[in-house]
């Protein structure tokens, strides 16, 4: 066994600053996220993308299929392009249709199991895969600039850089189903190949392969090809909604790990006594290349503007805390960053990402720990004063809520009868509460801590007699043991914005850009300004990557 | 591969038991146990889902454990039960004998995922099924599973049925502001 030594790092940032909502929904990408991570391992392998077929008319309709082997497998993507209607176009879960449908193979299909995809794919949810299907996906064009490019690259010319910029892809993904659903490939399947056992890594390599599908069938419709460094900053979007949300609270051992991953990894380079010449450029360099990105970066919603004007007016501070005399002090980059809590939120989240970036050779290797095999446990031997002490020490923001006040209980999560559209309800005016998912964490661990106040003896007695706390029971626990498993606010608030939960998931996935539509809705774009093929080099960098002028 | 329509993935199945176990009106944390163990179930013995299905029927009332060791109880609706026995035999050792448990497959099923190292051997002769707390046994190798499973459409369909119980009927309202998304994406 070759014993490495462990870099050194200062203590990670504590729970009950990190995993609070708003925190969490001012999250950027990092190169831990999990498209920058796919695309390392593509590129070491130089991993090539292969076209076998294209059956596509000249309006822009019909299938193709891309092929590709990564780390001693084959995998192909189905793309099947569709008439859509545009009273038929939504990005909602209730869709019926779609422009575009996908499916991410196991292996390379034949004939006619690519002729059953092509059938089945359109339908989506209405339809039945196999287990040799691993994703299903769909998705929408973005109407306005495909039209613009196509149209553009049909006359001869090319897309406007500005509106390339502005949305940052040609289509969006609505759904990217995984793990089983609609009979596609349990994920114990790829659990253990390489790079595909990393967690939603055969999501990942999906909507990469989309975009490719994306630029492809732009210049086949528009009948030339696109400036590459416009066509780099086309990545593939994805319009997300409410269903994210519960995937945070039902998967805690991931969150955790996830998290864990990201502090241990700002806890590093926090570490760091001295900086070395090319860091310090490096920094520089991230630092012009985040101004450009907010420069970039448009947003409709009032909330989510108001977050960018105070980051672009206080990003120059920042910079300028980047002088060579800061940087030349011991553990440059503690300081920088504890020094960061006079700036806002989402100023001090965009520092935590871009401190980070220089450092792959310290932080890449701890990608190997976001994958969790585990399920929380209960444990019924605990006693029932051990975990009322845990409750005492990790859930004082949750006994601190008053309940019978409306604001702290306004909401209700639910799943709707059309389609199972996750939705949030108002409790005290729409029907349904009756219903609602257990997403009231805070209220349920309240509950559980009232009841279990004065008790003795094992949590087994004590849940025969409340079986009803058995689940709140076991996320306390599981709480104990992993501390960044629950986010600690609550979900039924009236002040709960769902639109920090979705952020927080796809800015692990590797997106920016972040559009949020209403307080639950939202689209980001991914692998905007993200290299076109498999060079090692350019998929070390491109984080936050603008467009070249 | 053939496309069977009766194939479900373990994830679905265990995604589906979990809204079904729901809408059939288990607490929670019963739920996410049953839930959990459905796979291991299905796998092993898809025709075993019958007992879950039947498990599953309301009502489900609580459920007094006897204090004497071995753990005594005749014709125990696993659903509640299974869980609270697991509890006390991992908590303080000892064994249970169920004559006639309502869905013994279950309740094994419950045991090795509660138990994945094999602390709780179970033993049955058809009547009775026998768990005892061991454990200072060698621990068996995880389990693989490997989906999908045939699933008899009546048993999904009694599943489907008990799971609707947590979806939300229906509105315009609910339809046009739940989301948070408008209706049309043409931009």
């Amino acid at each position: 066994m070759l014993d490495l030594p462990i870099p050194p790092q200062t203590s990670l940032r504590p729970p009950s600053e990190v995993m609070r909502l708003r925190r969490m929904g001012a999250a950027f990408p990092t190169r831990l996220s999990f498209l920058p991570t796919l695309l390392r391992h593509m590129a070491a392998e130089r991993v090539r993308i292969d076209r076998p077929v294209w059956n596509i008319d000249a309006r822009g309709f019909g299938h193709a299929l891309y092929t590709l082997r990564l780390a001693g497998h084959a995998y192909g993507l189905v793309a099947v392009s569709s008439d859509l209607p545009p009273e038929a176009r939504t990005d909602r879960v209730i869709a019926t249709a779609w422009d575009t449908a996908h499916v991410l193979t196991d292996g390379i299909p034949d004939a006619a199991e690519l002729a059953r995809i092509v059938a089945a794919a359109p339908r989506q949810e209405a339809a039945r895969f196999t287990a040799r299907d691993l994703i299903l996906s769909r998705a929408n064009k973005s109407v306005r600039l495909f039209d613009h490019v196509t149209a553009r690259l049909a006359a001869g010319g090319q897309p406007d850089p500005g509106l390339v910029r502005a949305t940052g892809y040609l289509m969006r993904t609505t759904a990217v189903y995984g793990n089983g659903k609609f009979g596609i490939a349990d994920r114990s399947r790829i659990a253990d190949r390489p790079v595909l056992s990393g967690p939603f890594m055969a999501e990942m390599l999906t909507v990469w392969l989309i975009r490719h599908f994306t630029h492809d069938l732009a210049e086949h419709v528009g009948g030339a090809r696109l400036d590459p460094r416009l066509k780099r900053h086309l990545g593939i979007g994805n319009a997300t909604g409410l269903g994210m949300a519960p995937f945070l609270v039902a998967h805690p051992l991931l969150l955790d790990a996830w998290m864990q991953v990201r502090e241990t990894a700002l806890a590093r380079v926090r570490a760091v006594e001295a900086l070395e010449a090319d860091r310090i450029d490096r920094l520089h360099t991230l630092v012009a290349r985040a101004a450009a990105h907010l420069a970039e970066w448009q947003v409709d919603d009032p909330t989510a503007a108001a977050r960018l004007d105070m980051l672009r007016r206080e990003w120059p501070e920042v910079a300028a805390h980047l002088s060579p005399e800061a940087l030349a002090r011991p553990r440059p980059l503690d300081r920088l960053m504890s020094g960061a809590t006079r700036w806002s939120i989402d100023t001090q989240e965009l520092l935590a990402a871009l401190l980070i970036e220089p450092f792959g050779d310290l932080v890449d290797g701890l990608t190997e720990c976001m994958a969790s095999p585990f399920a929380p446990r209960l444990d019924p031997a605990m006693s029932c004063e051990a975990l009322a002490a845990l409750i005492a020490q990790d859930w004082d923001w949750a006994l601190a809520l008053d309940f019978a006040q409306r604001r702290h209980s306004a909401r209700f999560w639910y799943v709707s009868e059309e389609k199972a559209e996750p939705r949030l309800g108002d409790r005290f005016t729409e029907d349904g509460a009756e219903r609602e998912s257990p997403l009231d964490i805070a209220r349920q661990v309240q509950a559980l801590a009232r009841d279990l106040a004065g008790q003795r003896g094992p949590l087994s007695r004590f849940l025969a007699l409340h079986p009803n706390h058995r689940a709140a029971a076991r996320r306390v626990q599981t709480l104990a043991r992993h501390p960044y498993a629950e986010i600690r606010d609550n979900m039924i608030g009236a002040e709960c914005l769902p639109i920090d939960m979705l952020r927080c998931k796809l800015a692990f996935f590797g997106a920016a850009k972040f559009d949020p539509k209403s307080d639950r809705w939202t689209r980001i774009a991914l692998a905007q300004g993200a290299p076109l093929g498999p060079d090692p080099d350019s998929a070390q960098d491109w984080w936050l990557a603008a467009m070249d002028p | 591969m053939t496309n069977s329509s009766d194939a479900r993935s373990l994830n679905e199945i265990e995604a589906l038991v979990l809204k079904a176990a729901r809408g059939a009106g288990l607490p929670l944390g019963h739920a996410e146990d049953i839930a959990a163990a459905a796979p291991l179930l299905a796998a092993a013995a898809p025709g075993d889902l019958d007992q879950l299905v039947a498990a599953l029927a309301p009502p489900h009332d609580p459920v007094t454990l006897p204090e004497a060791d071995p753990i005594l109880l005749h014709a125990p609706r696993i659903a509640m039960a299974g869980p609270l026995i697991l509890d006390r035999l991992m908590a303080e050792g000892g064994s249970a004998c169920l004559r006639t448990p309502d869905a013994p497959a279950l309740m094994i099923a419950l045991a090795r995922a509660a138990a994945p190292a094999g602390q709780i051997a179970t033993r049955t002769d058809g009547t009775y099924l026998h768990l005892t707390m061991t454990p200072d046994q060698p621990p068996p190798g995880p389990p693989t599973l490997a989906g999908p499973v045939p699933v008899p459409p009546r048993i999904w369909a009694s599943l489907e049925s008990l799971a609707a119980r947590t979806l939300v009927p229906e509105s315009e309202a609910s339809r046009r502001s739940g989301a948070g998304a408008g209706l049309s994406d043409n931009d």
